[in-house]
């Protein structure tokens, strides 16, 4: 069988029309005219015809004979294979590899990294998260909520070995239910969420979660993750631009289910051992649950911390299991109606 | 084995053989040669973006090291879909020659970095300032540089025929053209730019071989002044969208002035098309938040080269054409690469 093709003999970009049969496992070119140039086996390379949709080429030196016909392949005992199936091949390689790394990669490395970050980072990392969402103008500058809440941090943690953290808190003139522990102990709270608190035991139930989350390190862990995920997602996408950013920012500071039961159970312990009424931290989760009216505010809250019946119902059961000495007043003296409408819902 | 070999010489075709013809072996059949050739483009976006994708996934897999090889095939793809005459242009670059180009590179960028790190560490800000810019200008420094060398790289690799391209200008003499061009183009605030892209331009041009056979080019940047002048004042009233016309003015007119050998190169680019073109690729990749990149590409190319022609007798200008390749070395492209330059098609 011969097959029709084009040569070119490396000195000239002379075309000559050719036909070229397999010989041996080489292939031999026969010139119209009648000349013959043998190529002998592994003398020459297919430089091009890998795939389905391109020419096939080859090159011996700078000899080039190029053929249309997928049959010379064939007699040569070579295949070609289409583009989509390469890809396809190669992306069931990555996803799998990129399950390994998302599914157990990521959290050893955030495991064993989070717990080598030095405290000086974790401390100004934090301060840098804290300024940008608690700047200065935006702060609650009443003397008396500003004390309160202090009290309440420092009441919550005074039965607990010294931290390694100095936690700080501000209060922020915001209208969003909401407060976060940024990493290295710094603390933000909300006016919108101050301002829905029947008494200072359902502010001492956020304020310990959040604080339960500061113990054990979530802020620091989940910033870990956020960075190795984001390198993971951008070596995925690359100069695909946009879409890595984006991507990296939906799994920023999101903390995980099980983040969050362990902090609701740590900070319901933290309020037992400090002698506040826990019973505070339910009560507070069951007003942000059911806020009917205010859902469009409460998203805020439930969307980083999401706060299902079953999770109250979980405290519910542990708070009994819990031998509970008779509760202390948190804030003896102090006007918790006038405290929590202290701070502006807006910023001035 | 005997058997085979008759079959072939049987099914071979008896054609009768000018005399003349076998003495010179010329393009065959012969026929007759027409005045026009056009370029075609074969690229599609979507085997681009799997070869693009392919290349992505082996990267990850391979830790970085694929870059350079995928870098290589993404070339590889785009040079091999251009089309004349019949027969397409094929790319001979290796990652492994641009692999050894981006060492060479970071060798010399790498004390630099480290100096700058220390720097950072050490907390003098200033100093780290002046190292970082240090940096920067040489990155701008060595634009000519890698122009010039990329292009050496580029052509090297680069064959029609069976034949190499080459570029054989001293990249030290158009480095002091270009710092020449630029120092001209602050003292005129800017009327020396026609001049400068023309002058420029030539010099890659006129450096530049297919084989033995070497470019030429016949224009003055003074041709390009008025077209300058005139982007530059409508530049205000169009918001700018006169500079696409001056683009594509100075492309027709650089390109219609380019020639190899007996033949002339023409360009049918309008500065409408080119403005549309753009608008629908920056349109393109804000939508798809930058997937569409390889149709870009390829769309980009596509109207660069299917506006591109050559007039004259090609056969008779490739008569005389002999293979003469240059060596040379990918770290200019690499260069390039790490500068965020693009080569472009390089010719």
């Amino acid at each position: 069988m011969v097959i029709p093709g084009t040569y070119f003999d490396g000195r000239q970009p002379t075309r000559w029309t050719v036909l070229v049969s397999v010989c041996d496992g080489g292939l031999r070119i026969r010139k119209e005219e009648g000349t013959v140039i043998d190529w002998p086996r592994r003398s020459f390379v297919r430089a091009s015809g890998s795939y389905t949709d391109e020419r096939i080429r080859f090159e011996r030196g700078d000899e080039v004979l190029s053929v249309d016909d997928p049959a010379l392949l064939g007699m040569l005992g070579q295949r070609r294979s289409s583009r989509r199936k390469h890809l396809a091949w190669a992306a069931a390689a990555l996803v799998l590899a990129l399950l390994t790394a998302y599914r157990w990669g990521l959290p050893a490395l955030t495991r064993v990294a989070a717990a080598r970050v030095p405290l000086a980072w974790e401390e100004s990392l934090g301060k840098g998260v804290y300024e940008k969402l608690a700047p200065s103008p935006k702060r609650c500058t009443d003397a008396d909520a500003n004390a309160a809440v202090q009290a309440i941090v420092e009441h919550l943690l005074r039965n607990q070995p010294r931290s390694s953290y100095k936690v700080r808190i501000a209060i922020v003139n915001d209208p969003r239910i909401n407060a976060f522990a940024a990493p290295g102990g710094y603390l933000v709270l909300f006016s919108g969420l101050l301002v829905r608190t029947q008494r200072s035991e359902e502010l001492a139930g956020v304020l310990a979660h959040e604080l339960a989350h500061v113990i054990e390190r979530h802020p620091t862990q989940g910033l870990v993750r956020a960075l190795s995920t984001s390198a993971l997602v951008s070596t995925v996408a690359g100069d695909f631009g946009t879409l890595s950013s984006l991507a990296a920012s939906l799994t920023t500071l999101r903390y995980g289910r099980s983040d969050e039961q362990t902090a609701d159970l740590r900070g319901l312990g933290l309020m037992i051992s400090a002698g506040v009424d826990a019973q505070g931290m339910i009560d507070m989760f069951r007003t942000l649950s059911q806020s009917e009216g205010d859902k469009m505010d409460a998203l805020e809250f439930l969307s980083s911390h999401p706060l299902t019946e079953e999770r109250i119902t979980q405290l519910q059961a542990e708070l009994g299991r819990q031998p509970r000495p008779s509760p202390e007043p948190l804030l003896p003296g102090v006007d918790w109606s006038r405290i929590r409408r202290a701070c502006p819902l807006e910023a001035q | 084995m005997e058997m085979q070999l008759n079959a072939v010489h049987a099914s071979f075709p008896e054609v009768p053989v000018a005399a003349h013809e076998l003495t010179h072996p010329i393009c065959w059949p012969a026929r007759p040669a027409p005045a026009i050739h056009r370029f075609t483009f074969w690229g599609r976006g979507t085997a681009l973006l799997g070869t693009i994708l392919g290349n992505r996934i082996l990267t990850i897999l391979t830790f970085g090291l694929y870059y350079f090889w995928g870098r290589a095939k993404v070339r590889r793809y785009l040079w091999e879909q251009v089309e004349l005459d019949g027969d397409l242009v094929a790319f001979h670059g290796t990652g492994g020659e641009l692999l050894l180009g981006w060492l060479k590179i970071r060798g010399v960028l790498l004390p630099l970095t480290i100096v700058y790190l220390l720097m950072r560490v050490t907390k003098e800000r200033d100093a780290a300032l002046v190292v970082s810019l240090l940096i920067v200008l040489i990155m701008a420094v060595l634009r000519p540089f890698a122009l010039s060398g990329g292009r050496r790289y580029l052509l090297s690799r680069t064959s029609w025929r069976s034949i190499r391209f080459s570029y054989r200008g001293s990249t030290l003499r158009f480095a002091a053209l270009y710092y020449g061009g630029i120092l001209l183009c602050l003292l005129t605030l800017g009327f020396y730019i026609p001049f400068f892209l023309s002058s420029t331009y030539s010099y890659l041009t006129r450096h530049s071989y297919y084989g033995s056979l070497r470019l030429g080019y016949d224009g003055k940047g003074r041709d390009l002044l008025g077209a300058y002048a005139k982007a530059f004042f409508l530049g205000f009233v169009t918001l700018g969208v006169s500079w696409f016309f001056f683009a594509a003015e100075r492309i027709r007119y650089c390109i219609g002035h380019t020639t190899v050998g007996s033949l002339r190169l023409a360009s049918t680019m309008s500065g409408g098309k080119l403005f549309r073109l753009t608008v629908w690729n920056i349109l393109l990749w804000i939508v798809t938040l930058g997937f569409a990149t390889p149709w870009i590409v390829v769309r980009s190319l596509r109207y660069q080269l299917e506006n591109t022609v050559l007039h004259g007798d090609l056969a008779a200008a490739l008569l005389e054409v002999q293979q003469q390749k240059r060596r040379a070395g990918a770290m200019a492209d690499e260069l390039a690469d790490i500068a965020d330059m693009d080569l472009g098609l390089g010719f």
